[in-house]
């Protein structure tokens, strides 16, 4: 294994950063929601589901701490399935690339740059993401947690500054629909924090592995609570109308103006949305090349990145023709029960085969 | 399939090396040779000598300029006098001369001939006995220098005035004249094939990190070049990022700095022939610092860091940010301020990309021109610039006046850096983010720095990350990076890659003075 090690707090950095990209660009978990006003509820409730999900693969890692997931669902599994599950995990992670490529490039063509083709600009975001990916998991991670102070500043700014058209009578009623109308979108959001499977990959290079557990704690306590800021700021801005709003991030920035100079900051969550992506892209595009390459048995996963990184360009074009069929995909969830299905399986494969080699002194589990 | 690309390239030697000349007991020999070796060259003095009743011939050979005159003849000329008569044999004389009679520091016998010419291409006076198959040399150098004076790349208005020079051992001097420790090790390798370069590291034992110093070391002895123009030619040689637009090797010629980055465990490299010496390894936020930093009240250090670290980015940006938003967001910019700049490019001929472009070329050429001409000729660069460039061109309508400011804003702030070395980054990439802004818009502008982003996060200067502290994110070290803590609070040294005696201060040396109600 190569000597590259990053902190745990660089971990924690690099999660939060995925975490918030979709909700900057897209969030569809507020607009999946039929009363927009119970977004808090739905954050809450969506962290605290993924937390102890997390946990497992936390935990599943912490047994197996110089191998990938990947790998150890070989261990586990035995070679053949552990193969499919590895394969089906790259798959996501690709997948979960592609989504956010597309995401991104949607959202600047139908919002900032109307003319550009947005294959210039997925290609150009996905080219920044492989080269940080290509000099390693730990210059990406250094990347990331320098962006993530920068990120956080940009978030905070677009929850903040709007404050003279927030009105709280927007939050009201509150559950008017039962607690049955929050399952779709909690599913949404808890299928977004699916891609914390991610830290499978990374724990092999963490330098404190004991710490992942606090750390991947505080990731999703940090993008979860953001989320919620940004959705109730967007939900007292605009009311129930958010809904129909493509971008609601973006069109909050849009309403910021203070003192009639400082308006119309839409650079502010654009050069958030290219920053969180071309993290976004580099860690999983890093994890799904290292995956591929730890399936077939590669000796290093860096060449395949950037073929996987233009593989990401193209499949963004080709999954995913115009903004629709994305946000549909997104919103109707869709995108929920296939992030939850492969994850979920994956984990309470992985799981019961740990916890049923423990039970019968299978031994080789490595702690 | 480059092999022999590397074979022809290692095959080229340039100093003849190994083949060593004994001295010969025969003067004339000896003589000859000598004069061989440099030729009829005008500068160097081959002066036989007869002395005492015995008539011992003794040759002496120098070169004139690069001995101290008066204390050759104080110190060499002097004793042959005094003492000839009294020698019987050339033997004796040899070892009256090496044994006692030369009153200088730096004596050395040798067999060897190479050893000879060696010490008097230091500076040194060869004296050659006839009958003696051994030779002496005195090395007394002595050549013309200037003093140190304040350093005009660097000036500060509170802090020592001394800066280098271009002479090794004053500069060693002024290094040692601070660091008194004998901890303080001087380390001399000798560079260049041909010129022979002396090339001091200088580091602190026991707070260095051996491994870098080791790395150092190695990647110093895989020098092999014809000569050493300046410390930047070693730098280039030893660097970590060589495509990088921004050095990673601190260069300074401050005695003080060097004499900071000793003690906070990094490691200097002096050169002969130049007074900018390297320090290693160099983080990002120490080009940002100057030595008045620390010398000032900490609050004046913090925010006049903070505002080069902003202009640093505004020499980078603003030209780029301002072309794509005239080209592509103009709503972003407030409905006044568009008005006024539209109103202001009404007449003008190019596209804002081309304008911006032009003008920032013209500020470059401007400043280039401002550096490399005659002092003389100065007022008419000026009135070349202010007038013609500046006023004319904006009421001939082919600037528009918002351009020259942008323009004048972002020379200011390139001007700013207080080194000049990582400004010169900022002013090429500034082009790049021209072109990026005037194609993609703010996208191209964000990605670009943020490429950039990626660049600086990847690149390191001897083992330690060049952004440092900033990612990976150290916090203690945060005391002396964007803000600089009064003294006081900086009781640790940096975390440089494993400096080894990381602490530098007395807990509790905060002044408390007594309160007056005691």
């Amino acid at each position: 294994m190569s000597l590259d090690k990053i902190s745990p707090r660089q971990t924690m950095a690099m999660l939060i950063i995925s975490r918030l990209m979709m909700a900057t660009v897209l969030f569809p978990t507020l607009t999946e929601l039929d009363d927009p006003q119970n977004i808090w509820l739905v954050g809450l409730l969506g962290m605290m589901v993924a937390i102890p999900l997390v946990l497992l693969i936390v935990a599943l890692g912490l047994a197996f701490p110089d191998k990938t997931i990947v790998q150890y669902s070989q261990v586990l599994l035995g070679k053949f399935p552990g193969k499919i599950v590895g394969l089906l995990l790259v798959w996501y992670w690709f997948h979960i690339a592609v989504t956010s490529a597309a995401a991104l490039g949607e959202s600047l063509t139908s919002a900032i740059m109307v003319e550009t083709p947005d294959v210039v600009l997925i290609g150009i975001i996905a080219y920044l993401g492989a080269s940080a990916a290509r000099n390693g998991v730990e210059v990406m991670a250094r990347v990331a947690e320098n962006a993530l102070g920068i990120i956080v500043f940009f978030v905070l700014v677009t929850t903040i500054l709007p404050f003279d058209v927030m009105k709280s009578s927007h939050l009201l009623p509150v559950l008017a629909g039962g607690w049955g109308s929050l399952v779709p979108s909690m599913m949404s959001a808890v299928s977004f924090f699916m891609e914390f499977t991610v830290v499978g990959m990374l724990i092999p290079y963490v330098s404190k592995p004991k710490q992942t557990v606090r750390y991947s704690v505080y990731a999703i306590l940090t993008a979860g609570i953001l989320l919620v800021f940004l959705g109730l700021t967007a939900v007292m801005v605009f009311g129930p109308s958010v809904k129909s709003l493509s971008m609601p991030v973006f069109s909050l920035a849009r309403m910021i103006s203070i003192g009639r100079f400082f308006e119309r900051i839409e650079f502010i969550p654009m050069g958030a949305w290219i920053m969180c992506t071309s993290i976004k892209l580099s860690l999983f595009v890093w994890a799904s090349s290292l995956g591929l390459a730890q399936v077939l048995g590669l000796s290093q996963g860096q060449v395949l990145i950037y073929p996987m990184g233009a593989l990401v360009v193209a499949a963004s074009i080709v999954f995913y023709e115009d903004f629709l069929v994305l946000i549909h995909f997104l919103t109707s969830g869709g995108w929920s029960v296939y992030s939850l299905g492969i994850t979920l399986t994956t984990i309470l494969l992985l799981c019961s085969a740990a916890f049923l080699r423990r039970l019968f002194g299978g031994g080789a589990s490595g702690d | 399939m480059f092999e022999w690309v590397r074979a022809l390239l290692r095959s080229s030697k340039i100093r003849p090396t190994g083949e060593e000349t004994l001295v010969s007991a025969n003067l004339s020999i000896n003589r000859k040779r000598l004069s061989q070796a440099y030729g009829n060259s005008g500068d160097v003095i081959i002066r036989e000598l007869r002395v005492g009743p015995r008539k011992i011939r003794i040759l002496l050979v120098l070169i004139e300029g690069m001995v101290d005159k008066a204390l050759i003849s104080e110190t060499v000329m002097k004793p042959l006098a005094d003492h000839g008569k009294n020698w019987k044999s050339p033997q004796q004389a040899f070892k009256e001369l090496s044994g006692s009679l030369l009153p200088n520091v730096g004596v050395r016998v040798t067999r060897t001939l190479q050893n000879l010419l060696e010490d008097v291409s230091r500076g040194g006076c060869a004296i050659l006995i006839d009958g003696v198959a051994e030779g002496l040399s005195v090395v007394v150098p002595g050549w013309v220098q200037r003093n140190p004076g304040q350093p005009d790349t660097e000036p500060i208005i509170r802090g020592p005035k001394e800066g280098f020079v271009e002479c090794l051992r004053t500069n060693t001097t002024l290094v040692r004249r601070r660091i008194r420790d004998p901890r303080l090790r001087i380390e001399e390798y000798e560079l260049g094939r041909i010129s022979w370069t002396k090339v001091a590291v200088l580091y602190i034992e026991g707070l260095v990190n051996e491994e870098v110093l080791e790395e150092l070391r190695s990647r110093i002895n895989r020098i092999d070049v014809d000569g050493i123009g300046e410390s930047g030619h070693i730098e280039e040689l030893i660097e970590d990022a060589p495509f990088s637009p921004f050095p990673t090797i601190f260069r300074t010629e401050r005695p003080d700095r060097v004499t900071g980055g000793l003690l906070e465990g990094r490691i200097a490299i002096l050169t002969d022939g130049t007074p900018f010496a390297l320090i290693l390894p160099a983080t990002f936020t120490m080009f940002f610092t100057t030595s008045e930093d620390y010398y000032e009240r900490f609050w004046i250090g913090t925010v006049l860091r903070l505002l080069r670290f902003a202009s640093f980015f505004i020499s980078l940006v603003l030209p780029g940010f301002y072309v794509a938003l005239l080209t592509f967001h103009q709503e972003m910019m407030p409905t006044p301020l568009i008005l006024s700049i539209a109103a202001q490019r009404e007449g003008v001929p190019f596209p804002v990309v081309v304008e911006t472009f032009v003008m920032e070329a013209t500020f470059e050429l401007l400043r280039e021109a401002g550096t490399r001409m005659p002092r003389l000729v100065g007022p008419a660069i000026s009135i070349i610039g202010a007038l013609v460039l500046g006023d004319a061109a904006i009421r001939a309508g082919l600037v528009s006046p918002a351009m020259v400011v942008v323009v004048a804003f972002t020379g200011i702030a390139s001007l700013s850096a207080p080194l000049y070395s990582i400004a010169t980054g900022a002013r090429i990439l500034r082009f790049a983010l021209i072109i990026l802004g005037g194609t993609m818009g703010l996208f191209g502008v964000v990605a670009g720095l943020f490429g950039l982003l990626i660049h600086l996060c990847s690149i390191r200067s001897f083992g330690t990350p060049f952004l440092e502290p900033l990612a990976p994110v150290v916090f203690a070290d945060w005391k002396d990076a964007m803000v600089r803590l009064p003294w006081w609070a900086m009781r640790t040294r940096p975390r440089l890659l494993g400096v080894r005696d990381s602490v530098r201060e007395a807990p509790g040396l905060e002044p408390m003075p007594p309160r007056e109600d005691g």
